[in-house]
């Protein structure tokens, strides 16, 4: 039995020896193209998809930066407020409500969201996504990532995933988290979102990562999250509406 | 709790004693070829069928790994290593006991391969096998490079002198374009003739040929084949679509368009002709036409105050409202009521790559319009009330060519330059007569005039504007600049002839005044302006913004007015006019915003100063007999505020103050008698009408409920308001000056709200609004205050129960109450009802009907007016041919023959209705051919971007 113990902790000793890699932080750029997403809403016509991209589809990528804080025991992902200074001409948009918290110690989500009208906070069990290796190396950032695959079947997206072992942590940028590495660049859809590191800070993280202290929503559980999110994208397009103004893609 | 503790731990472990019975430990040393260890491998354990990632480890310094307690399951166990080919090793587990895999040996990738691909071009490689791919498309070569100069530049491939390809040091036999063989089987046809710009991924498999691949017997030793996957050229499209359509009453219809794209450069093409004023032209047509250049936003070079609060710098002059306009409103110009004959086309070709956005358009525009109005009208003086009858028909043709070409061009990520340039060409011909009748109180006929005018012009108009824009380092800091030139000259003919009889009191007649006139005018209208902005963020809520605005406008008209007199034209000095105008304008404003998390508020202060000069002049080249010189310096303040209140709440609100100057024709003090019921005199002593608006919203949108909620309050006072001071004499003529009078005050107000009863099948929406207002009108040196209330209220109501019926009902009903503080008994109400129903069904044999009915009702009980125009349109149609390309249709339109363009008001003196006669009853045959299928969604108002 202590010897069992002592082994446990052995590894976990090891694991945090090589592990000036396991903290730090990583600042994304995440981009949305409007065009690409529009042409996956089923009641639009070929006219309106085609008049989209002549319109927009030059130049329709919206971008804003967002950081993942992360330890080996949890990471937290939500908008950069460093970077609080407005984009838009001195205009500055509201950022919603957003932190995604993964505790990998006690294996529990809490996804803290402005969605439909208001702010949810999901919490339940944490269970990784089913990913699907892939071939593909690339570097990002510095850091040669390989690549994996996993599908949404609730919002209907295929999601690719570059991860780094370099960086041994499960964690990733949205909701993503389960590789055996830190997930450095996603894609949805062929490239309808793209979410891509710009910036990797690791470092020790001794207070981790640093909750805000108010996370006020109604809680909800994982399944009434994502019967949510199903009875509102099948109104939406029952009303032909783009349903990801008021969700995120 | 030690116990519970203890008792935990020992259930762990006699768990764990109870798995290891049905699960395995897999372990395993990483080593390179050399065997020495490579420490904190990763170790990926995946499902054979699909390599869905099981678990996973890493291992220990030593490279040592161990994936405890797994499934008894055949795996794959996948090693890698940065900069060494991933293993991956099949294991099929016995029924019992673990599994030691031993050493696992990784090779190193050739390190150019790997230094070269994935680090410095940061290209993405896939491995698969002993196959190495990478995207070729992150190798920069000039543009107009072949494939062979890329392949050049490729780690592990080798060209030779005579375009041989070796590849890993075998030679490559066969080059492949999308898997697909390219013109013959020598690869260098492929490499040396395809653009690099087009390749996205080059593969080198060691494949068997096709021949191989069927017989299963390899004659030759085994070739390289070289797959080129060509970049998908998303963006790539084309579209286009006719309508012709023939109908009864000699209508007829006939429009097209036709575009090209691809991700650089856009091609279009349109072309109209009707008789029916049913251009059909919507926003959708406008947007295809126009493509990327739909909206161009920064184009507007007049920095001010921002949202909201700009000045808006208008091109036009006073001589006539004749502005260069947009191409916009070729597509949403409304039809007026009567006959329309209309013809347009244009070509639009954008070029926009990399740094440099490039447009050019040419449109056409041939428009006609033939009605006959009449008009009766009542006016109110202080002591007696006279009406009006006119009877008139115009014949009004106006024809255009445009040619509007823009450059936008990005120095660098923090300068923009953008230059526009815009040119007009227009012809006017317009052609009115008619008749007016003035009868007094007692009904007896005071004047008759028989009028005949006929009016051309000629005019070319011109515009060039450049804008700057420049970012700084520091964010939030930005400065702007602007220049911009417009000239227009035009040449006016015309002729005026009219008879006019006065009757006195008993009925007599008193007078004939006989007019003949002949009219030349040129004209030169120039304008030139340029602004400056300049923003500084301080700390990042903070920011100040200064701008300045000049505007010298130059007018110069010589305008020459012959009576003639038996054939003969002798000038006529009383109403020509000569003059010269200059019109500087300077504002320097400064705001201070605060603009954080979604509140933005600014509050700013500018100076303006209006200096108008005029010059009149006797004759053309005469002397100068009349001096304007006026300045009119103002404060201008202005708010502006938008809040975010969470939940899709916004409240919006703001003051703007605006300062309108009094135009010269107002100023100068002239008398102009051209119509001689109604003449005009200036006013040299006006100063500007200032405008100060509050306004306040508040909207409301739940994504989840599908409820909107919108409210509107607006509150404008005037001062100094331009009123017409009006005296009319014994005859019925009207003498009228514009003068500075104590201002009116009006408010608007709006609630709407809608939501679904049923989601998706059965929306309601409500609107309410209200307006009131105070105007002032002096007649006879009376004081007549006009006070008005509105009420509108529109209720629609949407079925869209299935995809095969939809039904659209709308009511909107209008009551405006006016009250004159004089003539109290001409107190009136209108009361307008408008009911709308546009129902779609699918018929039998795929055969769609669409039936649109509106019927208005205008009702004003206090003059008898009543008018019904009940209007009934309805159309089947039929999609055809494969992909739903073809349409024919029969439509009928105004069913019932009641179409009538109506029109009513009523100002502080004036209650006026007319009717113009308006096409009516026809029915059309037309057939569309679409290349993008035909629409055949019954739904509307559609909610997609």
């Amino acid at each position: 039995m202590r010897s069992i113990y002592s082994l446990f902790l052995l590894i976990l000793g090891t694991v945090s020896l090589c592990g000036q890699n396991v903290s730090g932080e990583i600042t994304y750029e995440r981009t949305s193209y409007w065009v690409r997403i529009m042409e996956e809403l089923p009641y639009l016509s070929q006219a309106e998809k085609d008049r989209a991209t002549l319109t927009w589809g030059s130049d329709d990528g919206y971008s804003s930066n967002y950081i993942l804080r992360f330890t080996a025991n949890e990471s937290s992902y939500t908008h950069d407020e460093t970077a609080a200074t407005s984009e838009d001409n001195g205009w500055a948009w509201r950022k919603d409500d957003y932190l995604i918290h993964r505790d990998l110690q006690n294996m529990r989500r809490t996804d803290w969201m402005e969605m439909l009208d208001r702010t949810y906070l999901v919490e339940d069990d944490l269970q990784f996504p089913k990913w699907k290796i892939r071939t593909e190396i690339k570097d990002i950032q510095g850091y040669v990532c390989m690549s994996a695959e996993t599908w949404d079947t609730i919002k209907n997206q295929h999601i690719i995933a570059w991860f780094t072992d370099e960086i041994p942590v499960p964690v990733g940028p949205e909701m993503l988290c389960g590789l055996p590495g830190a997930i450095l660049e996603m894609e949805v859809n062929g490239g309808a979102l793209i979410v891509t590191a710009t910036k990797i800070d690791l470092k020790p993280m001794p207070d981790g990562v640093g909750l805000p202290k108010r996370m006020k929503g109604k809680k909800i559980d994982l399944a009434q999250y994502q019967d949510l999110i199903r009875t509102y994208l099948k109104d939406s397009v029952g009303a032909e509406r783009n349903p990801y103004w008021s969700i995120r893609y | 709790m030690q116990r519970i503790l203890t008792l935990s731990a020992l259930l762990l472990i006699a768990h764990s004693l109870f798995g290891q019975s049905r699960n395995l430990d897999i372990s395993g040393t990483v080593v390179d070829t050399l065997g020495a260890p490579l420490p904190l491998s990763t170790v990926l354990l995946l499902d054979p069928v699909d390599t869905t990632l099981i678990s996973y480890t890493r291992a220990d310094e030593q490279g040592r790994f161990l994936l405890k307690n797994q499934k008894r399951t055949s795996a794959l166990v996948k090693i890698s290593y940065v900069g060494y080919m991933p293993r991956i090793i099949h294991i099929d587990p016995q029924t019992s006991g673990d599994i030691d895999i031993g050493e696992i040996r990784l090779e190193e990738i050739a390190k150019d391969l790997f230094e070269v691909v994935v680090k410095a071009a940061k290209a993405p490689m896939s491995i698969r096998g002993d196959t190495i791919e990478y995207d070729a498309s992150k190798f920069k070569v000039a543009p107009g490079s072949s494939v062979e100069d890329l392949l050049r530049r490729l780690p592990g491939i080798e060209v030779g002198q005579d375009g041989g390809i070796t590849a890993e040091g075998q030679a490559v036999t066969r080059v492949t374009v999308d898997g697909k063989r390219f013109f013959g089987n020598d690869p260098k046809t492929a490499t040396k003739n395809l653009p690099a710009e087009g390749v996205k991924k080059v593969q080198v498999f060691d494949e068997q040929s096709e021949e191989e691949k069927l017989t299963g017997a390899s004659s030759t030793p085994p070739e390289k084949t070289m797959n080129l996957e060509l970049k998908d050229e998303f963006k790539k499209g084309g579209f286009g679509k006719i309508i012709a359509g023939a109908g009864t009453e000699e209508r007829a219809e006939l429009k097209g368009n036709f575009n090209k794209f691809n991700d650089k450069e856009q091609f279009s093409i349109i072309g109209i002709g009707n008789n029916t004023g049913r251009n059909g032209l919507s926003w959708d047509d406008y947007q295809d036409f126009r493509g990327s250049q739909s909206f161009n936003w920064d184009d507007d070079g007049d920095f001010g105050f921002g949202s909201g609060g700009g000045y808006i710098i208008r091109y036009g002059g006073d001589e006539g409202d004749d502005d260069i306009g947009d191409i916009e409103n070729s597509f949403f110009g409304d039809q007026s009521a009567g006959f329309p004959r209309n013809i347009q086309g244009g070509l639009n070709y954008t070029y926009a790559h990399e740094k440099t956005d490039l447009n050019a358009v040419y449109f056409f525009d041939r428009s006609q319009l033939m009605a006959e109005a009449t008009r009766n009208q009542q006016n109110f003086l202080p002591d007696a009330t006279y009406t009006n009858q006119d009877i008139s028909s115009q014949d009004n043709t106006n024809m255009g060519h445009r040619v509007q070409f823009r450059i936008e061009q990005k120095i660098d990520s923090l300068n923009t330059l953008v230059f526009n340039a815009n040119g007009v060409l227009n012809q006017r011909d317009n052609l009115n007569d008619g008749t007016y009748r003035y009868f007094r109180s007692n009904n007896q006929l005071s004047n008759f005039t028989q009028f005949d005018n006929r009016f051309q012009q000629d005019a070319r108009y011109l515009t060039g504007s450049l804008i700057y824009r420049k970012k700084f380092k520091k964010k939030g800091r930005s400065l702007g600049w602007s220049g911009a030139y417009f000239v227009n000259d035009s040449e006016q003919t015309g002729t005026q002839s009219s008879i006019n009889e006065f009757y006195d009191d008993s009925g007599a007649l008193d007078s004939t005044l006989v007019i003949e006139q002949q009219i030349d005018a040129v004209g030169l209208r120039q304008q030139v302006k340029s602004s400056a902005i300049y923003v500084e963020p301080f700390g990042k809520r903070w920011y100040w913004q200064t701008f300045y605005n000049y505007n010298l406008r130059l007018e110069s008209v010589d305008r020459d007015v012959a009576d003639v007199v038996q054939d003969l034209p002798a000038p006529n000095d009383f109403l020509s006019r000569y003059y010269d105008n200059r019109i500087d304008l300077h504002r320097l404003g400064t705001s201070l915003r605060y603009s954080y998390k979604g509140i933005n508020i600014s509050a700013g202060l500018a100076r303006q100063e209006f200096q108008l000069e005029g010059d009149f002049r006797s004759g053309p080249s005469g002397m100068i007999d009349t001096v304007i010189r006026r300045t009119f310096p103002n404060w201008i303040p202005n708010v502006n505020m938008s809040i975010d209140l969470k939940r899709n709440r916004y409240l919006d609100g703001g003051y703007v103050v605006t300062a309108r100057e009094p135009s010269m024709r107002n100023l100068q003090p002239v008398i102009d008698n051209s119509n001689p019921l109604f003449i005009r005199e200036g006013n040299p002593n006006l100063i500007p009408q200032i405008d100060h608006n509050i306004r306040m919203s508040f909207r409301r949108f739940s994504p989840a409920t599908f409820t909107n909620l919108f409210t509107n309050i607006n509150f404008r006072i005037v001062e100094n308001a331009f009123v017409q001071e009006q005296t009319v004499d014994s005859l019925l003529v009207t003498n009228s000056r514009t003068i500075n009078y104590k201002g009116g005050q009006s408010l608007w107000a709006s609630v709407s709200y809608g939501f679904p009863i049923v989601k998706n099948k059965f929306t309601i929406n409500l609107n309410y609004s209200y307006s009131w207002n105070k105007r002032f009108a002096l007649v006879n040196a009376v004081e007549n205050e006009t006070f008005s209330n509105g009420h509108w209220t529109n209720l629609r109501l949407n079925v869209t129960p299935g995809d095969r019926f939809t039904l659209y009902l709308s009511g909107r009903f209008n009551l405006t109450d006016t009250k004159y503080s004089i003539n109290a008994e001409q107190n009136q109400q209108l009361f307008n009802q408008t009911y709308s129903v546009d129902l779609n069904t699918i018929l039998v044999w795929g055969i769609f009907a669409n039936i649109h009915f509106d019927y208005d009702i205008y009702q004003n009980d206090r003059f008898g007016f009543n008018q019904d125009v009940p209007i009934l349109s309805a159309s089947l149609y039929k999609v055809l041919f494969p992909n739903k390309r073809g349409e024919i249709r029969l439509s009928g339109y105004d069913l019932l023959n009641r179409n009538l363009g109506v029109n009513q008001f009523a100002t502080a003196n004036i209650v006026s209705e007319t009717r113009t006669t308006t096409l009516a009853r026809y029915a059309m045959l037309s057939f569309t051919y679409n290349l993008q299928g035909i629409e055949t969604s019954l739904k509307k108002n559609r909610g997609w971007w």
